[in-house]
């Protein structure tokens, strides 16, 4: 379970969370929705100690990551997979190393398991073809699924995306949506997605909160979401129906 | 003032990142594996023509320089000498660490610098693998044995270049030039000249990995970052330079 216990967080002046309280079950998938520029990318990184808080605790399955030596941070990391937003692969190494890295650096297994468990995880993402080509020559929607199958890979208990389907068409997002509710539901990993997508959203949450204003504003099951009457969030279900009705 | 707290910043920076490095020693298994052995290719095989290049012309002109302020003050036999040790201890190792410098630490703080605002750098901390061992060890690894081997290289190319243009330029023979450098080799010449170029190794990869990480603000950023690796190692190598000879040589 992760647990955001009162975290504050500004750069310089600027306040960017300002009291998060949120706890994420084990196997379900959040969907931390808001507006751009709202710090949800912020409040990502502090689940994996990329930022860390001015106030407040970030707690990873019982531990609190900022009262932790390295070492250990290391090893609680090795459990999640992070999908970051531009996909962050590494440009000097083709598919197939970036996706084999944190075996090669944190495993002792063989190249044979290896080269098994990459191309099962690419085959996966629908990329096994790409195993030896260059991020330089995938599009945004490949290299989304790259860092995916990066992520998942070294198969963690959570998985964390970073705006998954931010600047990709609809059809390849849809393809994304249907990855992470598939990985979801047959590998039970836990997932946190960020996103201002209410369409993306409303696939793949079993839960979704609304980051505003540096607080957790609106916290409610998929189901319920109709019931919410906060004018942030009802202005994303407004766009969303509107694009229905559109469909 | 504000550029004294930037100053200091950057000094406690990358003496963290330093102990860093040298913290993660302790994994050296892992980069002697690839990585090393990649960054010895890169620094080696690119710099050597640079390297040859400058050798020769730092040569030549030490020899007609000396040619000209020696001429009926001192028997020219001891070009040869004096050319050896100038090359040795001052010019091998200062020049190269120079020249690689603007190569070598400009490309590391180029490359990390890039790594870092596309968010490489993030993802390698998120896979929980340490970017210090992972990035700065292997590059200051291959640096400490990269510098002390292009100076061998830089300081027998100059030595015998200058032996050709003591012949054409000034009228000593080759083997009286070559004599002369026998006849006064101090050991100490050599290996001191190597012991800097060890170090000036690791101040290169160590400024270049430091304004690497540093890198903020995207290809502006990046741009900076590589600007700065240059000047910054440049002054610290001329700085180590001083230190390093008085205690070498004094």
């Amino acid at each position: 379970m992760i647990e955001l216990i009162d975290v504050h967080k500004s750069f310089g002046k600027k306040e960017v969370l300002r009291g998060v309280n949120l706890k994420v079950v084990s196997g379900e998938c959040l969907v931390i929705l808001g507006r751009s520029g709202t710090g949800k990318s912020v409040l990502l990184k502090h689940i994996v100690g990329l930022i860390q808080p001015n106030r407040g605790k970030v707690i990873v399955d019982g531990v609190d990551i900022n009262r932790i030596s390295e070492a250990r941070l290391y090893e609680i990391r090795r459990n999640i997979g992070f999908v970051f937003q531009g996909g962050a692969l590494f440009d000097s190494m083709d598919v197939f190393t970036n996706v084999a890295m944190p075996l090669i650096e944190n495993k002792n297994f063989s190249y044979k398991e290896i080269e098994d468990r990459v191309m099962h995880v690419l085959d996966l993402v629908d990329l096994k073809d790409a195993a030896f080509l260059m991020p330089s020559e995938l599009s945004g929607g490949m290299r989304k699924r790259v860092a995916i199958a990066r992520a998942l890979v070294a198969q963690p208990g959570y998985i964390l995306y970073d705006e998954p389907t931010t600047g990709l068409d609809p059809i390849i997002s849809d393809r994304i949506n249907d990855l992470m509710i598939e990985l979801n539901s047959q590998l039970g990993v836990t997932s946190v997605v960020v996103t201002h997508d209410i369409h993306s959203a409303l696939r793949i949450a079993d839960r979704i909160v609304l980051l505003s204003n540096g607080v957790i504003k609106v916290n409610t099951k998929r189901s319920d979401v109709w019931d919410v009457d906060d004018p942030e969030f009802r202005d994303f279900l407004r766009v969303f129906k509107a694009l229905k009705e559109i469909e | 003032m504000k550029s004294l707290l930037l100053f200091f910043e950057h000094l406690g920076m990358g003496t963290l990142l330093l102990l860093r490095t040298i913290k993660s020693l302790r994994e050296i298994g892992k980069v002697l594996k690839h990585p090393f052995w990649e960054q010895m290719d890169v620094m080696f095989f690119g710099s050597v023509p640079l390297v040859i290049l400058t050798a020769v012309f730092s040569g030549l002109v030490t020899t007609v320089q000396i040619g000209y302020y020696g001429r009926g003050y001192a028997p020219l036999d001891y070009v040869g000498v004096a050319v050896a040790k100038m090359v040795m201890i001052e010019l091998g190792p200062v020049l190269t660490a120079l020249i690689v410098a603007g190569r070598i630490g400009a490309g590391i703080a180029a490359e990390i610098g890039t790594m870092r605002v596309t968010e490489q750098i993030d993802s390698l901390e998120c896979m929980g693998i340490d970017p210090v061992r992972f990035l700065v060890l292997p590059r200051v690894l291959a640096g400490m044995v990269i510098l002390p081997a292009l100076t061998i290289v830089a300081d027998l190319t100059a030595i015998v270049t200058s032996s050709i243009a003591a012949d054409f330029y000034i009228g000593v023979p080759t083997y009286i030039y070559f004599h002369g450098i026998r006849l006064f080799f101090s050991p100490k010449d050599l290996w001191g000249g190597l012991i800097k170029s060890l170090f000036f190794g690791i101040i290169i990869t160590m400024v270049g990995s430091h304004w690497g990480f540093a890198t903020e603000k995207g290809a502006t950023g990046v741009g900076k970052a590589t600007t700065s690796a240059v000047v910054t190692s440049s002054l610290f190598i001329i700085f180590a330079d001083y230190i390093l000879t008085v205690m070498i040589y004094r």
